[in-house]
């Protein structure tokens, strides 16, 4: 039988919205941007989208 | 690519979307979606095409020019070889691997509580945070290689999501490359792009298995019903991901389990989140194929609610002609010929059937002619080349 869940070992907290894996906000809140954020935000969502198509690929088409 | 081979493409590609819109083309277009049969056509084993993509496009590719098909899927074997050894899925079985080499590819669904990859008790999980669950849950029990977090990581699940997200990648890729390749090599059109599953069909099909969501639907409705609600907005999002960006083609939502319940509880489970789903990819501007596997005439006033022109109303096991008159302009068809009849009847059977779907379904234009599923190995090469005569000599407006 496969493992059971354990709640205290899966979760981790985050909840991403469909399109992504990782949100934006977090990518955020590890350091000051002196930048512009928004060329950094639009590459971390040219990647998001890809990885999350992968996990959601396994689902529909893998 | 000749100007010749340019404007033969333009010309289908016209001819194709018309169809799709429900309006007369100059022909009614021939789009046929082959697997096997293209690999033994061209004579390949199915493993070569299972393992090798390019060996697949290459079969397709000499399909589409031998038949003089307008449009067609890049590779109908879509379940690459090396994605599933790279990733690890349990549930496939592959030609060559552990299959002989020309079966194709085989989707072994858990059969029992016992090793399902989504236990009975977990459908507040999924419905809380779908991504999460099918990252650290879902995903570690159906690959060989990954483990779930707070297990013991390892190097071979490290390479697992490595090897697997970049086989993704290079697979997509390679699929824009073949469709070029069709444009330029036959003139032919890559008849869909992007993917769509009902919600209700995940859970049956990957999640929960056929056996184990028909305890549910009596046990636990509340919590399927949610889980198709919580699942709809990442199943929508992955097809208009994974659409076409010129917004020629339709996204394919290919139709499993819903028929398999009785009518309350296919408008309970199966309809309310594929028909938002299907409405939604209509308000973006994209079509679905709807692909009915199977024989889904009774479910046929549902799909009428759909937004005019949303779908393409495919056929395969139903009855083209009952459907076009229930149907009465509002979607175009595509379909009906029966696979069967590819398989065991001579050209002369099949080259009149088809003249008669031409002349009943196709007569204002909004039929596209193919058969009823996915042609396997079992086809006759004659009785495929009959399908591409009768467009010939009847399918002119």
């Amino acid at each position: 039988m496969n493992k059971k869940f354990d709640e205290n070992e899966h979760q981790n907290g985050i909840n991403p919205n469909p399109g992504e894996l990782i949100p934006w906000e977090l990518k955020e809140k590890e350091e000051e941007i002196v930048g512009d954020k928004d060329i950094i935000k639009e590459q971390w969502y040219s990647i998001e989208k890809l990885a999350y198509r992968f996990v959601w690929a396994i689902v529909t088409d893998f | 690519m000749s100007d010749t081979m340019e404007e033969l493409y333009n010309l289908r590609l016209k001819r194709y979307k018309k169809a799709m819109l429900n309006e007369k083309p100059d022909k009614v277009p021939l789009r046929v979606f082959a697997a096997e049969f293209s690999s033994k056509y061209a004579g390949f084993t199915v493993q070569e095409a299972t393992y090798d993509y390019n060996i697949a496009f290459e079969a397709v590719r000499k399909c589409a020019k031998d038949f003089n098909w307008d449009a067609t899927v890049l590779n109908m074997i879509y379940v690459w070889g090396g994605i599933i050894d790279a990733f690890g899925q349990k549930y496939y079985k592959l030609p060559g691997l552990n299959l002989p080499i020309n079966t194709g590819f085989q989707y072994l669904e858990p059969p029992d509580e016992e090793t399902t990859y989504m236990h009975e008790d977990e459908y507040d999980l999924l419905i809380e945070n779908p991504t999460e669950y099918l990252m650290n849950i879902w995903i570690p029990r159906i690959s060989k290689y990954v483990v779930a977090p707070g297990e013991r990581n390892s190097y071979i699940n490290n390479a697992a999501w490595l090897k697997g997200g970049i086989a993704m990648m290079k697979y997509f890729n390679d699929f824009g490359k073949a469709a070029e390749l069709l444009k330029k090599e036959c003139g032919a059109v890559s008849a869909i792009c992007g993917i769509l599953k009902s919600p209700f069909d995940v859970i049956a099909d990957k999640l929960r298995g056929f056996r184990q969501v028909c305890i549910d639907v009596f046990r636990q409705p509340k919590k399927v019903e949610k889980a198709c609600e919580a699942l709809m907005p990442h199943l929508f999002q992955n097809a208009l991901i994974s659409s076409d960006p010129e917004k020629n083609l339709p996204v394919s939502i290919w139709l499993h389990r819903g028929t398999l319940f009785n009518r309350k509880m296919y408008e309970q489970f199966f309809w309310p989140t594929t028909k938002e789903i299907i409405t939604n990819l209509w308000k973006n501007g994209i079509q679905t194929l709807w692909y009915a596997e199977g024989n889904w005439d009774q479910w046929l006033d549902y799909t009428l609610e759909l937004p005019e022109k949303s779908i393409i109303y495919h056929v395969d096991q139903g009855n083209i002609f009952d459907v076009y008159k229930k149907i009465n302009g509002k979607f175009a068809i595509s379909g009906g010929v029966p696979n069967d009849m590819l398989a065991f009847s001579n050209p002369e059977d099949v080259k009149k059937y088809c003249k008669k779907i031409i002349l009943e379904v196709g007569k204002n234009g909004g039929y596209i002619m193919d058969a009823g599923a996915i042609i396997m190995s079992d086809a006759k090469a004659e009785n495929i080349k009959a399908m591409t005569e009768a467009v010939e000599e009847f399918g002119y407006y």
